[in-house]
């Protein structure tokens, strides 16, 4: 192409051809990611205007009733922040003392496997953690809360702080081990005990990290649908007194995610009132979530401007030993945690460990194995595999090399909203679009495509974590001898990049595996869908999540609980492969890094 | 120098095996195109029926999908957005469906009837509470009713499990306490002893664990549940006999619908429905015949 | 001389001293003694272990790295060394690259002191002052104590490093090849403020450095 034409001297006629599938890979990434961004803000900003919004109505009253058109979002503000708030008063201690264990007090040798443990358990998906909601905390809050049924803000809260307490404690280790060791020392050799090294010169720098970890939980938390749908009760309008505001804690709510994995996106049609009271929710869900998500990534460059400054104290060695106990002791509930979840899976589902379970398909509403859904859910990976892989990589490249910096703030923050999205968001944007408006029913495609949009940000914020990493020596290195961008994208970038590109795609994928809520709408059927569908429209397939989602809700029936566990225990095994598949290459991350 | 080659395309060593198994999964799929797909999805209770229907219908060449989203008024709204083949549905057509879908030629088939019943856990009956009125009926799911013994039943607390929007069982219940189309049904009351739920299941499994409670459900799902009973509503409890004849007041129809008669697979899975074979599917599950309607 | 004087109160004295790993011995043997008030130097090339070797002598040897032989530390041996923070608080480590803490030159200058001294603001405030001045830092930063550490350049910050290690008194300081991060200008400055270090203290400074070395200590140990 005419790339070649400035140089112009007869060594360009032996230059090789500048790859020209790199510009067009990224020009992919980039317009397939602003079509995800505008499917979503579509089907929200079409809903909202497709009839009236009275937001001072939707925001501050109560009632929601459609069929009088009264159409208040409070008590759903106020669920969702009562769940996000019992969820957090437990796992920001625990995770923050845990993560300051695991970073500054146990020896690397213990700490790593233990850190591996709590990625693991973040990477459950959280409709795992919905059976265990309903098969261990809902009877556990009606049993010791006195609450009937177990029905409850609390039951909710419950079980996501289990859900954010692995994210909080990943992400604080992660900005506890950017603490350089040369800081710790510096303060070690002044004299200070270990826990005044900690509050004093670890702390100030990781604080703004471990707050990150704390935003990030609660994205995930406000987002989370199918969890929580399970344990809360669903009832719309309670909206408690102040003074009652901690005993409405033990009874049914109402959250905005639940709202929407209700019936009613279905019911409500396309147009009119209650489909735009409904997609108002949605945006408030987003504006919630991408703005957690947003500050809780943003880059910390600020200086600390105020240091809070601690006296020595008597007993100096007594509390420094005082402290590091209590804060092993947070290490243990992870860890209980991560125990007790095995044991569950495997005692309760062991079923699921046989190979019959995997190739027998089911049969009727709780007989029989999962072929169909272990087929299913391989299709569907496959399909985000494929969709994602290019467009997650033509986006890091974007990101990391192409875009000037003002494109590329805009950028970021359209990957990381993206990547904070609420899934069930995605689900009924995609249902919206392909669905109904392309008219493809529930297909695989449709269900494949929405994962793929869970996965494209991990994938494109891996590749650009890691090019930021590249020396500009190397680069430099490679332009010296005249290649061009392409070209040194191609020779340099690439290959230093690869690592990172395919641990993003295993841990996108092993998010996206575990997708609930998007599916529900878009691509699955309980029963009776072909192995392999025969054609892209309307053809439905079954899928391993929206199959415990199905079983849970008939918990009471010992056959289908024991089946939802057992599909559990598949799904945990295959997102668990995709995990392991990624060891080798983070390994050579951070090896070479 | 001459010795340059051109530089050939990054070898993504991931992303082949997946193109590969889309592309065969592609191609087999192709290969398979004969074949038709019916779908079916609504109702929780029209569903044991209608899915092991699918069991027996189904083939190489005719695949069948049973979903339960939404209940009846989801299979509705589906089968209005041309999503589906047939709605599964424990309540009959009602005019807001069909002023909210006007090109949709909404057509019923009867298969069997059922009752909506007010069931409720064991203790509340052992307590002396067999039957209430409508007016009782209505305070009790307005969430007015703290306690049964208010209702004459022991002393114990309510808990209301209402269903959600849309769900057959919820409609012919609003019906009953309200009017024709639940017009007049209010808001869902502020009480802290109030929750709601979706399918059969996840009803049966919260009535079961949860002391007190009470909620809407297909007759068919409480039969042999222990712990759980059915209240008679003005001394009319739902048994075979007071569903055929009426004269409990729930008995509500259960019908497979069509955009239009039914044809091609749609017809061969209703008449299946229809026939001795699928009829009997309907007694296995609890629900009266058609035969046993007419008699 | 080196190696054979012991005399009593020596503030470090090492008989034989061998930092290694498994596999390989990383530096030594060697014996030395530093007596109270000299300033020794520790000279050896890059990667001969005598980083290494001083900070073992306030315990924090890297994992996998022992020490054999015997030393003795501020009168104490170092597999019975006491509460560690005690210890590194009357021995004074200063490494090459200077770490400032987030906060204002005063509060890095009083970092160690506040854990470690319990006493009224104004006292600690004084010491620090004293140890900026010692340091021979105060008459930069003296109308600017409560502007943030990290505007200092590295000459200033490395003398900040040493004045919060001095402002605990320690009776032995022991340098880490302080100025081999500075510019020249930078480098003669912070070895002003070495050659200025009150009499009181033991200094053990390890640089790859002859000349440095030479200028600034007593005596030398080749490692």
């Amino acid at each position: 192409m005419t790339l070649l034409v400035e140089r112009g001297t007869a060594a360009s006629a032996a230059r090789p051809r500048p790859p020209s599938w790199i510009p067009a890979l990224t020009a992919a990434g980039g317009l397939a990611t602003a079509a995800a961004v505008l499917l979503v803000l579509g089907f929200v900003v079409a809903g909202v205007t497709s009839g009236d919004v009275d937001w001072v109505e939707l925001i501050t009253t109560r009632t929601w009733d459609a069929p009088s058109g009264a159409f208040g979002a409070g008590a759903m503000l106020w669920g969702t922040a009562a769940v996000c708030a019992i969820a957090l008063t437990l796992a920001v201690p625990v995770g923050w003392s845990a993560s300051i264990a695991l970073s500054e007090q146990l020896p690397p040798r213990i700490a790593r496997p233990l850190r591996s443990g709590v990625e693991l358990l973040a990477a459950v998906p959280s409709i795992v953690y919905g059976l265990v909601g309903v098969a261990v905390v809902r009877p556990f809050v009606s049993g010791a809360g006195d609450v009937p049924g177990g029905d409850s803000l609390l039951a909710a809260g419950l079980v996501l702080a289990v859900m954010v307490l692995p994210t909080i404690v990943a992400v604080s280790v992660d900005a506890l081990a950017a603490v350089p060791a040369a800081t710790r020392e510096a303060a070690l050799v002044l004299g200070l005990t270990r826990r005044e090294v900690v509050r004093s010169a670890v702390l100030p720098l990781a604080r703004p990290g471990m707050r990150a970890a704390v935003l990030l939980g609660l994205a995930r938390a406000v987002g989370e649908t199918i969890a929580v749908f399970l344990v809360i009760g669903r009832a719309d309008g309670r909206l408690p007194d102040p003074a009652a505001a901690l005993s409405s804690l033990l009874s049914p709510g109402q959250t905005l995610t639940t709202k929407l994995g209700g019936p009613e996106p279905v019911l409500a049609g396309t147009f009119g009132d209650h489909r735009a009271a409904l997609s108002a929710v949605g945006m408030l869900l987003l504006v919630t979530v991408a703005g957690a998500t947003l500050a809780g990534s943003r880059r910390h460059r600020s200086r600390v401007h105020r240091v809070r400054l601690f006296r020595a104290r008597r007993l100096r060695f007594a509390t420094d030993r005082a402290v590091t106990a209590v804060r092993m002791a947070a290490i243990v509930l992870p860890l209980v945690l991560l125990v007790a979840l095995a044991v569950l899976l495997l005692s309760r589902g062991a079923v699921g460990l046989l190979p019959s379970f995997w190739t027998t398909p089911a049969l009727g509403a709780s007989g029989g194995g999962v072929r169909g859904q272990i087929a299913g859910t391989v299709l569907l990976v496959a399909v985000a595999a494929a969709v994602s892989l290019p467009v997650g990589l033509g986006l890091g490249l974007l990101l990391g090399e192409y875009a000037g910096s003002g494109a590329r703030g805009a950028l970021r923050t359209a990957t990381l909203t993206l990547g904070g999205v609420p899934t069930i968001l995605l689900g009924l944007a995609g249902y919206a679009f392909f669905s109904t408006f392309l008219g493809w029913g529930k297909s695989w495609l449709a269900g494949g495509l929405v994962l793929a949009v869970v996965a494209v940000p991990v994938v494109a914020l891996t590749t650009t974590a890691r090019l930021d990493q590249l020396s500009p020596a190397r680069r430099e290195a490679a332009q010296a001898l005249g290649l061009t961008r392409s070209q040194v994208i191609r020779s340099v970038l690439l290959p230093y990049a690869r690592p990172a590109v395919l641990t993003g795609l295993l841990l996108g994928l092993a998010r996206a595996a575990g997708e609930t809520a998007p599916l529900l709408f878009t691509a699955t059927v309980f029963a009776g869908a072909a192995a392999v569908p025969s054609g892209i429209v309307q053809q439905p397939v079954q899928a391993l999540p929206t199959h415990v989602f199905a079983l849970a809700q008939d918990a009471a029936d010992p056959a289908a609980l024991a089946s939802a566990w057992g599909t559990a225990v598949v799904l945990v095994v295959l997102t668990g492969l995709l995990l392991l598949a990624a060891v080798p290459a983070r390994r050579r991350l951070e090896g070479s890094s | 120098m001459s010795t340059l080659r051109a530089v050939p395309p990054a070898r993504l060593r991931v992303s082949l095996p997946l193109l590969l198994l889309v592309l065969v999964a592609g191609c087999a799929g192709g290969g398979a195109s004969a074949g038709t797909t019916l779908r079916i999805s609504g109702s929780t209770t029209v569903n044991p029926v209608a899915a092991d229907a699918a069991e027996t219908l189904r083939s190489k060449d005719l695949i069948i999908t049973v979903d339960t989203q939404g209940g009846s008024g989801g299979g509705i709204t589906q089968l209005a957005a041309g999503q589906i083949d047939i709605a599964m549905s424990s309540k009959p057509i009602v005019d807001g469906d069909r002023t909210a879908a006007p090109a949709v030629d909404f057509v019923e088939t009867l298969i069997g009837q059922d009752a909506v019943g007010i069931v409720v856990r064991k203790e509340v009956l052992d307590g002396g509470l067999r039957s209430v009125s409508k007016a009782q009926l209505q305070s009790l799911f307005e969430g007015k009713v703290a306690n049964w013994k208010e209702l004459g039943g022991p002393d114990l607390e309510v808990f209301v499990y209402d269903k959600e929007p849309g769900r057959g069982t919820r409609e012919v219940l609003d019906a009953y306490l309200y009017g024709k189309d639940g017009g007049k049904a209010p808001p869902p009351p502020n009480s802290p002893r109030y929750a709601i739920v979706g399918g059969n299941e996840e009803t049966r499994t919260k009535l079961i664990s949860t002391p007190g409670s009470v909620a809407p459900l297909s007759s068919a799902f409480a039969a042999d549940q222990p712990k759980l009973g059915l209240l008679g509503i003005d001394g009319v409890v739902a048994t075979s006999q007071t569903i055929a004849d009426k004269s409990y007041a729930l008995s509500r129809p259960l019908f497979l619908i069509t955009d239009g008669a039914p044809a091609g697979p749609a017809k061969d899975f209703v008449d299946y429905v229809l026939g001795p074979a699928g009829q009997q599917l309907l007694t296995r599950h609890g629900y009266l015949t058609l035969a046993e309607l007419r008699t | 001389m080196t190696g054979t004087a012991v005399p009593p109160g020596a503030a470090v004295q090492a008989d034989r001293v061998l930092v290694r790993t498994r596999e390989r011995v990383l530096a030594g043997p060697v014996s030395f003694s530093a007596a109270s008030g000299a300033t020794v130097g520790l000279r050896g090339p890059s990667g001969c272990g005598k980083s290494t070797l001083l900070r073992a002598l306030v315990g924090l040897l890297p994992a996998g790295l022992t020490v054999e032989g015997t030393l003795h530390v501020l009168g104490r041996p170092l597999d019975d060394p006491g509460p560690l923070p005690q210890l590194r608080a009357s021995a004074g480590l200063v490494g090459q690259s200077p770490v400032v803490f987030p906060g204002s030159i005063l509060d890095n200058a009083m970092f160690g002191l506040r854990h470690v001294v319990r006493a009224p603001r104004a006292t600690l405030r004084e010491r620090a002052v004293a140890a900026l001045e010692e340091a021979g830092l105060w008459a930069e930063v003296q109308d600017r104590l409560d502007s943030p550490a990290d505007q200092l350049s590295v000459g200033q910050r490395q003398r900040l490093c040493l004045a919060r290690a001095l402002a605990l008194d320690p009776q032995l300081l022991l340098l880490d090849e302080p100025t081999s991060a500075l510019d020249a200008d930078a480098r003669d400055v912070v070895e002003a403020s070495i050659a200025g270090l009150s009499r009181r203290r033991t200094v053990l400074l390890v640089s790859h450095d002859v000349d440095q070395v030479r200028r600034l200590c007593d005596e030398v140990v080749d490692l």
